[in-house]
């Protein structure tokens, strides 16, 4: 009787709940593919000396940094360094790593790796774009979970954004590189992430997955345990964007980047959009604004004058922009190239210049051009940004109603910046720019007499990233580096167009939730959660 | 005969070195390579570093000669961008061009021949009004168009077939369809005129005077000594549709060639352009070579001709 009533009870057991606990292993093990579909996938290398910064948008699942950026205010958090400090001089950084990380073959990172990835991309011909910054530090192991980075001359204060998730540097496995050598290393790359390289199908696919070891892996093991995660995730290649929207639309992708124009299409078919708020700036960048002394200098350029950068400034009108350009996605924008809300040196005080074509007429005339001029305007697309050479030619049909002509230059990126850093180029681009937390190393880059873009040179703004540059004490920081960027604002030295954001499509059928980082292209797909099913 | 194949054979081994002279040449006006390859901020001690690795530190014709050299021996290069083997990069790419360009052309002949026959025969009807707009339609409607209309009905609306990508004979029907069509009004109307030209001549007439069924007259007797001077152009539109299909792997994101010369050209890939240009140079080569001998093959008059040019 017992006996009888022991197998029943047993066996109302197992049929409530060993389903209960297949559903709980089914909803905690990675399962399923996510497939992303982008524009572009870059040179599709795996191997950070080859690939340019864009190629992050499928390095980040495999590849890890040392410091992380909070997806919302973007402040640095602890990745593969538990913790980091700069010595009082700004003289040098060290950074303390975590203990147990394992490369996906199972070996543990050391700082022989940090300081290996470092030099690997120093190499001469490392087309990593912060080559140039990376140059200015020795890195030095203290021990096997401690690294120095001692600045060469001057100070390195303004280079904790250097290494962390945003430009970073992605750390690689000496052991294995040393085993496969350059060659072998883009075949079978190596990384302490959540995914390892599965596979690559030229031109059309790149794709990773899970390693088997993920509960224990140190960022996602507990949030996939809960929540779940894919698989396997496949980056595809669709160019069109019609096409892109159309893969989503039948399920053959699961994210897809969009496009402004395509977004009521996507909503009307009730796939819910994901923005990446304020994820980067449209604008309007001056060349030849440089210092007299420079080989190249034409003082008879129009747009040296403040008065003709603010006339063509007034002459834009940033609502319709937004309005008819982005349909209603983007809003007009404020301040100097590379200064956004809640970061560095922003002053809420900046506001979107307003449209006045009469007062651009005036200011025009008042500096002498009453009859415009005519100045080469080159366009180009970026990774994310296809739009720019079309806002482009709208930036020159505003220009026109003042009289200003511009003389359109249609390029590629690659073409054009090697004219920048040589002064070569004098006229004017439209651009973009998008939010660092500690962006001194950018604004080098872009205003520095001696950084790479010429964008408004001038011995005041020389000497305040010099002096950012050594700068410790954050209030000292946020003083200079708003100085900077209000003699930038009323200097009209760069014009701000729209705030815009990267957008996607999800299915909702597949896709659970995801949360890319503010102004940064893109991201976090290890953190895609999956819709979980009942089996 | 064989006179006539080895003048032919000269003939393509000449154009096709004066093509590696080209496209040696093209290639390199496209700019420095090293512009794009390093940083913008590399010194002139690194430019020249890379410089000499990559073999661009040497005079023109030197690597010109060196390139040559190489080739014959079967070793084109590493690509700039990837640091693997140029001829890989191409290789893997091509299979996929191959595929969607042997699809198309088959697409388009299976299009342009029965409709080029069919309104040959019923010269002057409605039917042979409705197959030239069938046909033309093709080639007026733009490819990019006419890609997402398919895209939009067969896979959006109707689910039948993927939106795009590879994997299978599905992932192949809407691009070959988009590129095929383009080309099937240029040999519809071949087909017709030769047809038209082929019904009215005597042997036709006999045949059809001996009692010979009609499908038998137009399908099997007319349409062989129709299909020669169609055949001297599927050749080259084959090669065509393999060299023009960028437009279409754009909208279906197929992964062939033709996406492969944009990114190469944009990162100044020099060994990745010039196999390309040679490989495609050399299929076109090949392939008129190839309609050439089928040409003297299917019209006995040429064979004769190459005999009498013997005799003399």
């Amino acid at each position: 009787m017992f006996g009888a009533l022991r197998r029943v009870a047993l066996s109302l057991l197992l049929i409530g709940v060993l389903p209960a606990a297949a559903a709980a292993l089914a909803a905690t093990a990675p399962t399923g593919t996510l497939t992303v579909a982008y524009a572009t996938l870059f040179d599709e290398n795996l191997n950070p000396l080859l690939g340019p910064a864009p190629s992050k948008v499928f390095y980040d699942v495999m590849y890890e940094y040392l410091v992380y950026n909070d997806p919302q205010t973007l402040k640095a958090e602890p990745g593969l360094a538990e913790r980091w400090s700069m010595s009082l001089d700004g003289k040098r950084w060290i950074f303390s790593l975590r203990k147990g990380v394992t490369f996906s073959d199972g070996t543990e990172l050391t700082a022989e790796d940090v300081k290996f990835s470092l030099e690997l991309l120093e190499r001469k011909e490392s087309r990593w774009p912060l080559r140039a910054t990376f140059l200015r530090v020795e890195p030095k192991v203290l021990d096997r979970y401690t690294i120095a980075f001692d600045a060469k001359e001057g100070g390195v204060a303004d280079l904790d954004q250097t290494f962390s998730y945003f430009l970073g540097l992605p750390i690689v496995s000496k052991a294995h590189y040393d085993k496969v050598g350059d060659r072998g290393y883009e075949e079978h790359p190596l990384g302490t992430g959540p995914y390892r390289f599965k596979a690559r199908r030229a031109g059309d696919s790149v794709s990773f997955e899970a390693r088997s070891d993920w509960k224990a892996h140190w960022r996602v093991g507990a949030d996939w345990a809960k929540h779940g995660a894919f698989k396997e995730i496949v980056f595809r290649k669709i160019p069109e964007v019609a096409t892109r929207v159309a893969t989503l639309r039948t399920g053959e992708v699961d994210i897809a980047e969009l496009t402004p124009e395509v977004i009521r299409e996507v909503e009307r078919a009730k796939f819910p959009i994901v923005r990446s708020p304020d994820s980067y700036v449209p604008m309007v960048t001056f060349h030849g604004v440089w210092l007299p002394a420079k080989s190249g200098y034409d003082a008879s350029l129009p747009w040296l004058k403040q008065e003709v950068r603010q006339a063509l400034s007034l002459a834009l009108n940033r609502r319709e922009i937004g309005e008819k350009f982005y349909f209603g996605t983007a809003s007009p924008a404020a301040g100097p190239h590379w200064f956004h809300p809640n970061t560095l040196g922003w002053n809420p005080a900046w506001k979107p210049d307003p449209y006045d074509p009469a007062r651009a007429k005036k200011l025009l005339a008042d500096a002498g051009y009453p009859n415009g001029f005519t100045i080469p305007l080159r366009l180009f697309t970026m990774p994310g940004t296809t739009e720019l050479p079309a806002l482009g030619e709208a930036v020159a049909g505003y220009w026109e109603k003042i009289g200003v002509k511009t003389n359109l230059i249609r390029t590629e990126w690659v073409v054009h910046r090697p004219d920048l850093v040589k002064r070569s180029f004098k006229g004017a681009t439209v651009y973009r720019g998008f939010p660092q937390v500690e962006p001194v190393t950018v604004w080098r880059l872009a205003y520095h007499s001696k950084g790479d873009f010429g964008e408004r040179e001038d011995g005041f703004v020389d000497s305040v990233i010099d002096t950012l540059a050594g700068t410790v004490s954050g209030k000292e920081r946020e003083t200079l580096a708003r100085r900077l960027g209000d003699f930038l604002t009323s200097d009209a030295a760069t014009l701000p167009i729209i705030s815009a954001s990267y957008l996607y499509g999800i299915n909702p059928k597949t896709v659970n939730g995801w949360q890319p980082t503010r102004g940064k292209y893109p991201d976090r797909f290890e953190w895609v959660v999956p819709v979980i099913r009942a089996h | 005969m064989p006179r006539y194949l080895l003048s032919r054979i000269i003939q393509a081994i000449v154009t096709l070195w004066l093509l590696t002279l080209v496209a040696f040449v093209m290639t390199r006006l496209t700019g420095n390579p090293l512009d794009v390859l390093l940083d913008a901020r590399a010194t002139e001690e690194d430019r020249a570093a890379v410089a000499q690795v990559l073999g661009l530190d040497r005079p023109l014709a030197v690597q010109y000669a060196i390139y040559l050299r190489d080739a014959a021996r079967g070793d084109f290069g590493d690509s700039f961008k990837t640091r693997r083997s140029a001829l890989s990069t191409v290789m893997e790419r091509l299979p996929w061009t191959l595929e969607l360009g042997t699809a198309s052309f088959l697409v388009s002949l299976l299009i342009a021949v029965p409709i080029g026959v069919i309104t040959a025969v019923k010269r002057e009807t409605t039917i042979d009004m409705a197959g030239k707009v069938l046909a033309l339609l093709g080639q007026a409607l733009p490819t990019f168009w006419l890609g997402l209309m398919l895209i939009l009905l067969f896979a959006v609306t109707l689910g039948w077939l993927p939106a795009g990508g590879t994997g299978g004979l599905a992932h192949l029907v809407l691009p070959s369809i988009t590129l095929g069509w383009f080309t099937v009004a240029g040999i519809m109307r071949l087909v017709r005129s030769a047809m038209l030209d082929t019904l009215a001549e005597e042997f036709v007439v006999t045949a059809r005077a001996k009692g010979l069924p009609e499908l038998g007259v137009v399908w099997k007797h007319a349409l062989r000594n129709a299909m020669i001077p169609p055949l001297t152009y599927a050749g080259v539109v084959f090669v065509a549709l393999l060299g023009g299909a960028v437009v279409t792997e754009t909208v279906f994101a197929w992964p062939g060639v033709g996406q492969l010369v944009i990114e190469s050209i944009t990162f100044r890939d020099f060994p990745v352009i010039q196999i390309i240009f040679l490989l495609f140079g050399a299929m076109y080569i090949g392939m008129n070579l190839v309609v050439d001998l089928l040409y003297a093959w299917a019209d006995p008059r040429i064979r004769l001709a190459e005999g009498d040019t013997r005799l003399r």
